[in-house]
């Protein structure tokens, strides 16, 4: 398991910095979706926001990478106050329409060309995110006629190629399922520790995504509820939100009268503090 | 319900091939239609409900296209009209139906009493999905293959279309793939698990994931309730414990009871 060990990257300054934002559609008369919202997410940090539908995730997404108005309060990103490519990367939920080239090599070519790059850092780029993505027996491929969770994995290679500082990542892994979703979220948050994939912030449904991660927020009806470590988050989540098993099973173990030690969620972790309790 | 020897090859160096399949399934369960992702779930479901039509082979037992449909990945995306009449009508031939059959429509997927002025962007994600259903009630077919219906739902959303599919509106057949195979246990469904467009298994979901091919191909190892169950099964070496869907148990009576807590997660009883 990756991750662990960035408080002290998370000590420099921020990558992605939301104070009192309140943001909503582009549309001056649409009501405010999301409401004085405050996070940050420091260089190789991840961040996962969970949220019922309509709780305002995507909009959150979409004024942080610039493509919605702020209404309300401040926000700093790599790219300033405007959407851009090279500062941020994005995939947002809608992947059909999110594709631009003939196949799924020439969707990640197309991105780095229009940067500017030259063709011999291009090809070793692409040769990087296909393997990091698993998707060299795809890329011959028109990403159209792609699985949903093949699409969902070239979409990621092509925001990440271009090593944006920041990668804003909307439910990227719906199609996927819950294992390979969470390879891919380890390899990216490896990438991410290791410098080379900036800070990610991620909304999911998936609880379990979220128990790996350096942050978590949980948003409702528009509000950040609780933005912190995710053992501490993870306990206090509301009720209408799925909870990841290990938190499920912990709250049976002591309903059943088990009196588990405090410590961690991780599987390690309970599985030892269960250990102790069964040896009793 | 039976495929023979059905095969559907997508154009194109490379292209995706499933089959040929060959399945007898049961008629009065859903399917469960489980895989990776890039396995021929879609593919199927799509040759089922005739959005597509096999290159070899036949589907007896429904008629695709006829009393079959297909539901899409996140079809609520379509919804785009100016309210829920005009969304509900979209897809049919004129005359338009009238008022009451839209209403009987919403009302079969659970949404009665919801006005066919309301916007479908104003609806929560879960009200989305079902006026997507409404969709095919609408157009009058029984059978369904619906495509990961549960992707991208909050609990409630979940829950409601659930209990709407353990009933489902048009009283028809029920394909669905899906990744989430422990929402649908409640349903006692008839499993199906492709890998690269063949048939890998099929059967009773508790008999199924106990088989290794399966389990390799649905990634189980790394699914939370497994993952912790082979790191509590770890740290008791004195006494070897079985895997976690094995049964009976020689293990002791607290250690079976994380097993049990954690088997009900899984959706297998």
């Amino acid at each position: 398991m990756v991750g662990g060990a960035v408080g002290e990257r998370g000590t420099s300054a921020p990558v992605l910095s939301l104070e009192a934002v309140t943001a909503g559609p582009p549309d001056p008369l649409a009501p405010d979706v999301v409401r004085e919202v405050t996070l940050s997410l420091g260089p190789g940090q991840t961040g996962v926001l969970l949220g019922a539908n309509g709780s305002g995730k995507t909009t959150l997404l979409r004024t942080a990478a610039g493509l919605w108005p702020l209404r309300a309060g401040s926000l700093r990103t790599p790219a300033g106050d405007r959407f851009s490519p090279t500062a941020v990367g994005l995939v947002l939920e809608d992947p059909d329409t999110q594709f631009v080239a003939g196949t799924v090599r020439g969707e990640i070519v197309f991105v780095l060309e229009n940067l500017g790059w030259e063709p011999g850092p291009l090809a070793r780029r692409l040769q990087e995110v296909l393997a990091a993505f698993d998707l060299e027996p795809l890329a011959g491929r028109d990403p159209r006629s792609l699985s949903g969770g093949e699409q969902e994995r070239a979409l990621l290679a092509a925001a990440l190629a271009p090593e944006p500082p920041l990668l804003l990542l909307d439910d990227p892994f719906l199609h996927l399922g819950p294992g390979a979703g969470l390879m891919v979220w380890r390899r990216l948050r490896g990438l991410a520790a290791e410098g080379r994939a900036g800070a990610i912030l991620l909304t999911t449904h998936d609880p379990e995504l979220a128990l790996e991660a350096d942050r978590v927020g949980v948003l409702a009806e528009g509000r950040l509820l609780a933005w912190g470590e995710p053992d501490t988050v993870l306990r206090a989540l509301p009720g209408s939100l799925a909870q990841p098993v290990a938190l499920v099973l912990e709250e049976r173990l002591r309903a059943a009268g088990w009196r588990l030690p405090a410590g961690g969620l991780d599987p390690e972790a309970l599985a030892g503090r269960i250990a102790e309790e069964a040896r009793r | 319900m039976t495929l023979r020897g059905l095969v559907h090859r997508y154009p194109g160096l490379g292209g995706f091939c499933l089959g040929p399949l060959d399945v007898d399934g049961p008629d009065d369960r859903p399917w469960l239609v489980l895989g990776p992702s890039g396995s021929g779930k879609s593919t199927l479901l799509r040759l089922l409900g005739g959005a597509l039509r096999p290159g070899r082979g036949r589907i007896a037992g429904v008629q695709p296209g006829k009393d079959a449909a297909y539901l899409p990945q996140l079809p609520e995306r379509a919804l785009a009209g100016r309210n829920l009449a005009e969304d509900l009508c979209g897809e049919l031939r004129p005359p338009a139906p009238r008022r009451t059959r839209l209403r009987g429509a919403l009302a079969a997927v659970g949404l009665e009493g919801l006005p066919l002025s309301r916007r479908s962007r104003d609806l929560s994600a879960g009200e989305r999905r079902r006026v997507a259903l409404a969709l095919l009630v609408l157009a009058g077919y029984p059978n369904w293959g619906l495509d990961e219906p549960d992707a991208a739902l909050d609990r409630p959303g979940t829950d409601r279309l659930l209990e709407l599919l353990a009933r489902p509106a048009a009283g028809g057949r029920l394909w669905i793939a899906t990744h989430r195979f422990e929402l649908y246990a409640p349903l006692r469904p008839w499993c199906l698990v492709l890998d690269r467009g063949k048939v890998v298994a099929s059967g009773e979901l508790a008999e199924i994931l106990q088989i290794k091919g399966v389990r390799n191909v649905l990634d189980l190892s790394r699914r939370a309730p497994f993952v912790l169950w082979n790191a509590v099964r770890s740290r008791m070496p004195e006494t070897p414990l079985p895997d976690l869907l094995s049964a009976p148990p020689p293990e002791s009576a607290r250690v079976a009871q994380v097993k049990a807590y954690l088997m009900d997660t899984t959706g297998v009883y």
